[in-house]
């Protein structure tokens, strides 16, 4: 162990500015990295989830069962719903005549 | 000879208009004894209910069984361990170890301990009033709504929790001004004692916490009372707006609800090709995977009922991955399925001033400067920041899209870091030291073992994935007790043996004190320990009864807890043997004498790690009459 330890005397200006300043040196460094870390890991958090999605992928019955992609597709609300008659379709309608036979009396007042 | 009258008036000048901070700090010190034992009666009553299987005390009363977990919850934080750390120890503490002469303003401090009891006084009432408030200490809506908390209880909790708060914010303003403007010279905040910035940044985290909470429960209020609707979704209020604004100021650890699901929906509801799903007022459109698990839990009467108190195997499907949001629309049938919900700075600010106590007892009792003090403080600062970004870690179950959970497990877990740098730093000041294993380190270093345990489980429940399983379940409950009733409980015991005979001017027995802390020791983790196997099993929070397959677990944790009681009766009679011990303690009791120590009484000029050391035992009425200097 050294007696006299060395002292520098003209220690360059910025070096004691931040020596007088812990915060500066040591304060900022630390907590910057603890804080910001936890936006940047969570990106990381991320992949287990993006992962999760590659190896997991959902497939409807008719991928499963290899139906005919171009059969009529059947949606059970949407056939429930053409069951269901509106009122728009109910007053949806023209008076059609029905065509008479030969010589038979039209109905129709001359 | 003094009259009976004029001493009475005297006394009451002292105590009743005090405002002297060692006097206040007495008064908060007996104000957090007091009601640190009514918190263990409550502990008491929870666990003798839980010794076995069925009714035990409660008569079945479930209600009853949650006004009681409740009144637990908010008199062990709000009155036990607050008031003792924070209002006690700083009171005391931080203006002598700054070596100032008293806080900055003595008045403000006056009233902010006595805003105290009559804030115990309204909690205490609201128990005792129509139904109690069987909300848990979160308050949730809608269980603390009008709807089902129809009487006064949960208005007096609430009012109860503003003064809690109005108290705390004052004392928290007056530490902050205390601590920036009243350093002695030579004090600067990088040489300041680690105990005075553990209270600093304890004081900001209470200062920018507690109007967030104040906000929510005065909007809960308004709701109840005065038929606003900022928690009710068919007045277009958002119920998830109070937990957000609840663990914005409540941060602490995964804490829990109830998901008890009592719903009914129809078989013709099942046959519709579109199931939407009302999820605190998110609507979600159900996916084919979902039906099924759904259609697999149909019973006899072609209805399905999904309500098992708390054991919802039926949560575990609903992470939101499979499902995708959904626009209301008229012209989709909805089958509803309502959630009943029941339910951080906080833990912080419940375990920092800990972090402060203990990293004194360390450093005096290994006879060494702590390790590390700069990355000390600034690991205070960090957890002290984090402890603002991570409030949602205990929404995981409520529907959080994957985006925030991955960021709230990611910020979660990094708050380990600089816990992790503290725990190391205690280590290292260990390391290599004069160790002796007087009272207050035994409970320092069983503090340091025990809040780890709590840490370790901690990051697993961050984890928003297993939290999802463990939610809500005993896991928690071990979790957050060996944070809390081990880290902050073992911190503020250390830190009554580290200063008691300087602030009572009397030793305490060495002998009892550590009896005290292996029966402690040993009571709370015979408590604690089989909590995490129970929840792991799959034990619902909150529920007073159980099935007999988790007998066993439970009767050894309300063995433990008789252990911790009668603990606390041995604290009580040390307590008694201090006070009437005709002993004085030494200035500083803890010195070690120096290899060679001169004869004459020079101690006026011995050094001290910290002021509090120079100064008598007890320290006068007004210490500091001339400023000290550090050097």
């Amino acid at each position: 162990m050294r007696t006299f330890v060395r002292k520098r005397l003209n220690q360059p200006p910025i070096y004691r500015a931040i020596k007088r300043h812990p915060f500066l040196y040591f304060g900022l460094p630390l907590i910057v990295p603890i804080v910001g870390g936890s936006f940047v890991l969570s990106y990381l958090t991320q992949t287990r989830y993006d992962l999760y999605d590659n190896k997991n992928k959902k497939v409807d019955k008719e991928e499963k069962l290899h139906l005919n992609k171009n059969r009529r597709q059947v949606n059970l609300q949407k056939e429930y719903e053409k069951l269901q008659a509106t009122n728009e379709e109910l007053d949806d309608w023209k008076v059609k005549r029905v065509e008479r036979l030969d010589g038979e009396f039209d109905g129709i007042l001359k | 000879m003094i009259s009976k009258e004029a001493l009475l008036s005297k006394m009451l000048a002292r105590w009743l208009f005090s405002t002297n901070a060692k006097d206040i700090g007495t008064l908060y010190l007996i104000f957090a004894l007091f009601s640190g034992m009514i918190g263990t009666a409550f502990s008491m009553a929870i666990r003798l209910e839980l010794a076995a299987p069925g009714v035990q005390f409660l008569q079945g009363d479930h209600q009853l069984y949650n006004v009681i977990i409740t009144a637990h919850a908010f008199v062990m934080i709000f009155f036990l361990v607050m008031p003792a750390l924070i209002g006690g120890f700083g009171n005391i503490f931080v203006p002598l170890l700054i070596g100032a002469v008293d806080m900055a303003f003595p008045r403000l401090n006056n009233i902010s301990f006595w805003l105290l009891p009559p804030a115990l006084g309204l909690l205490l009432a609201s128990s005792f009033v129509e139904q109690g408030a069987g909300t848990g200490w979160t308050v949730y809506p809608p269980l603390a709504g009008i709807n089902s908390h129809s009487g006064g209880s949960v208005d007096l909790a609430i009012f109860s929790l503003h003064l809690a708060g109005i108290s705390s914010m004052l004392g928290a303003i007056n530490f902050i001004t205390t601590i920036l403007n009243m350093r002695a010279p030579g004090i600067s905040l990088h040489r300041m004692p680690l105990f005075a910035w553990a209270v600093l940044v304890t004081a900001v985290l209470l200062l920018l916490s507690l109007p967030v909470l104040a906000g929510g429960i005065t909007m809960l209020l308004t709701d109840r009372n005065f038929n606003t609707s900022f928690y009710e979704p068919a007045g277009g209020g958002d119920l998830l707006l109070y937990q957000h604004l609840f663990w914005f100021f409540g941060h602490i650890w995964p804490d829990s609800f109830n998901m008890n699901m009592n719903y009914a929906i129809c078989w013709e509801c099942l046959n519709l090709a579109i199931i939407t799903m009302n999820i605190r007022g998110l609507l979600i459109e159900s996916s084919e995977n979902i039906m099924s698990k759904l259609a697999g839990l149909i019973d006899g009467d072609k209805c399905l009922q999904v309500s098992k108190q708390g054991y919802t195997s039926l949560e575990i499907p609903l992470g939101l991955e499979d499902l995708k949001a959904y626009k209301p629309d008229n012209n989709h049938h909805k089958a509803w399925l309502n959630f009943k919900w029941n339910k951080h700075p906080e833990v912080y600010i419940l375990i920092i001033p800990g972090f402060g106590i203990v990293s004194h007892v360390i450093s005096a009792f290994s006879g060494k400067p702590i390790f590390g003090y700069l990355g000390m403080v600034y690991a205070i600062l960090s957890i002290g920041i984090l402890g603002f970004i991570v409030w949602s870690h205990h929404l995981y179950a409520v529907g959080l899209d994957v985006d925030t959970r991955a960021y709230f497990t990611a910020a979660t877990m990094i708050i380990a870091v600089p816990t992790g740098i503290k725990i190391f730093s205690w280590l290292a000041t260990l390391f290599g030291g004069t160790i002796r294993f007087t009272t207050p380190m035994l409970f320092a270093i069983g503090f340091i073992f025990l809040f780890t345990i709590g840490g370790l489980s901690g990051i697993i429940l961050a984890n928003a994935s297993l939290d999802i399983a463990m939610h809500d379940t005993y896991y928690v409950v071990a979790h957050f007790h060996y944070v809390l009733s081990m880290g902050a409980v073992f911190a503020l015991f250390s830190g009554w043996y580290f200063w008691s005979p300087k602030i009572l001017g009397k030793p305490y027995s060495e002998l009892l004190g550590t009896i005290h802390f292996w029966t402690f020791f040993v009571g709370v983790n015979l408590t604690f320990m089989p909590m995490h196997s129970l929840g792991l099993a799959g034990l619902p929070r909150r529920i007073p009864d159980y099935p007999d397959a988790f007998a066993g677990w439970n009767m050894v944790a309300s063995f433990g807890s008789v252990i911790s009681l009668v603990s606390a009766f041995l604290f009580l009679y040390i307590l008694f043997d201090q006070l009437t011990s005709s002993l004085q303690a030494k200035a500083n009791p803890w010195a070690i004498p120096a290899f060679f120590e001169p004869n004459t009484p020079i101690s006026s000029t011995r050094s001290a790690p910290t002021l509090e050391w120079l100064v008598s035992s007890p320290p006068s009425f007004h210490t500091y009459n001339e400023l000290p200097i550090s050097s």
